[in-house]
């Protein structure tokens, strides 16, 4: 029985079965954490005792016959969950030192599977790569010097190293999704609002999408089944319907008769990489082989999405960040003045934090250019039009994760549109609202490449069931692991 | 349009934020690479087109206006920046100038 490969499920199974103990389970995935963080960087925090005492308690209630979907099932969140007596930082400095008196209501859902520790991530989750954050980039475990992607960047490599078998992630402008395509994991942003954000560290809250890192879309499936729920404490959470037997319906994907759309304005992409362009044509003939129907869609108005989310997103940043005074919320500064106190507390700020609010606070200020936000949201309507018109035409939309290959650490690192510009295939879907998930695509130049699969607004369950059909298809070779 | 790095300065002095000089030369380059792609929207016909600034579904949660949700003092305690062994919380005395005065509360 090898842990670190074994999915939710087969944990699952072998829980109940008492083939193995949650403390054993447990402490295996530790091991492999002990091992491989010093190397990879995926945790700010290695909660082991924490995790020890849950697994413990998850035995307990197991031999009692107590056993829910996630009874002893270690996972790793993202260290933007608030955790009740567990530091949590967002990857700041501003936050170096918090310690939340509460759970997230994600992480109070899953109070008897043992959290393993809380993953990094780009710094309050802005970035495309794990290397904003204050506590140092996360390697890709593929290739020690290239990035694992982000912002869920600790999330995703610790799913990919068998640290996990499964992890929470947030996805605000594909920051679930594209670390997925750059660690061959299955990365999972439901409709927004399917999970619930309350106790999520907020970036930009019309956007904040809270998902899952796991080996297979059956996992993904499984998570939704049971940890999907409305949340009187998220006025944005959506009730979710038809969940009862949804593992068991993506199972049973086929792919023959399902058809896919591929947006043309995504494949005529400049900055596209042609190993990228070609590992997603070899997927394309991989799901025609097998019966699946490819079509040409268009998304008229994607190619402005990355303008829109960059005015909406800093702008929703600059109003969420404004809470950070170093007296209420931020770590304690001092001061001459109440001016002094906040200038010295927002300092702690890393310059990706600084530079999204400054532009929302140009982006929202009738001084300088406030119209740029209402144009934005107009656009955001136009995108969100071009989604639903397109979904009536296919079961599922299919484009890459990312344009381009994992980068090199470093690599973007002096030019922050360059970097804006590479989530041009995930920002869409933020703006629409829409569930997509990111599966293990075949490989471009021995690195991972991921397959986006798109679905329509609340449909969460049918993009599941395509992707599942792609994932038997594809049967994506994993590249070999560098830890 | 062109931002300035006095205007910069201004954006900072509104967000609360501390600038290095030395920092503002790059951040100018890049706020304004940033201020011109994303101002291509304007070039846009967006005539009726109302706009969405948050994702529609369902009627909104409610839940009845009453306290209900209490945080016991230890779980509080090691969210403050400094309390005394009592467990009152230190702060730094208003009326006097130096940082090491401070009143227990």
């Amino acid at each position: 029985m090898n842990l670190q490969t074994m999915t939710l499920q087969e944990l699952r199974t072998a829980l109940d079965a008492k083939q193995i103990s949650a403390l054993d389970v447990t402490n295996s995935y530790l091991a492999q954490i002990e091992e491989t963080n010093p190397t990879l960087n995926s945790f700010i925090t290695v909660t082991a005792e924490h995790a020890r005492a849950r697994a413990a308690h998850a035995q307990k209630e197991i031999d009692a016959g107590n056993s829910g979907p996630f009874t002893g099932i270690p996972y790793v969140a993202k260290d933007l969950f608030a955790t009740r007596g567990i530091l949590t930082t967002a990857a700041s400095d501003v936050l170096a030192e918090y310690i939340p008196p509460y759970n997230a209501t994600v992480i109070e859902d899953l109070v008897d599977a043992p959290m393993l520790g809380k993953a990094n991530m780009d710094e309050y989750a802005m970035g495309t790569t794990g290397e904003y954050s204050a506590f140092g980039p996360t390697k890709n475990p593929y290739d020690l010097a290239r990035v694992s992607g982000g912002s869920s960047s600790g999330s995703a490599a610790s799913v990919a190293s068998g640290q996990t078998p499964w992890s929470l992630g947030t996805d605000t402008g594909g920051s679930i999704r594209l670390p997925a395509g750059f660690t061959h994991t299955v990365g999972f942003k439901p409709t927004y609002g399917t999970y619930s954000r309350y106790g999520a560290i907020a970036m930009a809250s019309s956007l904040d999408t809270v998902g899952t890192f796991t080996r297979t879309v059956e996992d993904a499936a499984y998570l939704l089944e049971h940890l999907a729920h409305r949340d009187p404490l998220d006025t944005t959470s959506r009730e979710t319907v038809n969940q009862q037997g949804l593992t068991e319906r993506v199972r049973q994907a086929d792919i023959r008769g399902m058809k896919f759309g591929v947006p043309r304005e995504f494949m005529e992409l400049e900055g596209m990489q042609p190993a990228v362009k070609e590992a997603f044509m070899h997927a394309i003939e991989k799901i025609t082989a097998a019966g699946g129907e490819i079509v040409e869609i268009s998304l008229p108005h994607a190619e402005y999405a990355i303008n829109a989310y960059y005015i909406l997103a800093p702008s929703e940043v600059s109003s969420n960040m404004a809470r950070y005074d170093g007296l209420q919320f931020g770590s304690r500064a001092l001061g001459n003045s109440i001016d002094e106190v906040m200038m010295n507390a927002r300092a702690k700020f890393g310059a990706e934090v600084q530079r999204r609010i400054l532009i929302g606070t140009y982006t929202l200020s009738g001084e300088f250019d406030e119209s740029l936000y209402h144009i934005a949201s107009k656009v955001r309507t136009l995108i969100i039009n071009d989604f639903a018109a397109a979904m009536t035409q296919v079961d599922a939309i299919i484009c890459p994760s990312s344009p381009s290959i994992p980068f090199a650490l470093g690599e973007n690192a002096n030019d922050p549109l360059a970097m804006w510009l590479l989530d041009i295939f995930t920002v869409p879907m933020n703006l629409a609202g829409v569930p997509a998930v990111t599966i293990p695509g075949p490989l471009a130049h021995g690195l991972p490449a991921g397959i986006q699969c798109i679905g329509a607004y609340g449909r969460d369950e049918q993009t599941l069931v395509a992707a599942a059909a792609m994932e038997k298809v594809l049967m994506s070779t994993s590249p070999v692991l560098a830890v | 349009m062109n931002i300035s790095a006095e205007e910069i300065k201004k954006l900072a002095s509104l967000a609360k934020l501390h600038l290095e000089e030395s920092a503002i030369p790059k951040l100018t380059v890049d706020l304004n690479n940033i201020f011109h792609h994303i101002e291509v929207l304007k070039t846009l016909d967006l005539g009726e087109v109302p706009e969405t600034n948050a994702i529609h579904h369902q009627s909104t949660v409610l839940r009845a206006d009453e306290s209900s949700m209490t945080f016991a003092k230890e779980d509080m305690l090691p969210t403050m920046p400094r309390t005394d062994e009592a467990g009152n919380l230190i702060v730094n005395a208003v009326f006097q100038d130096s940082d090491e005065t401070t009143h227990a509360v």
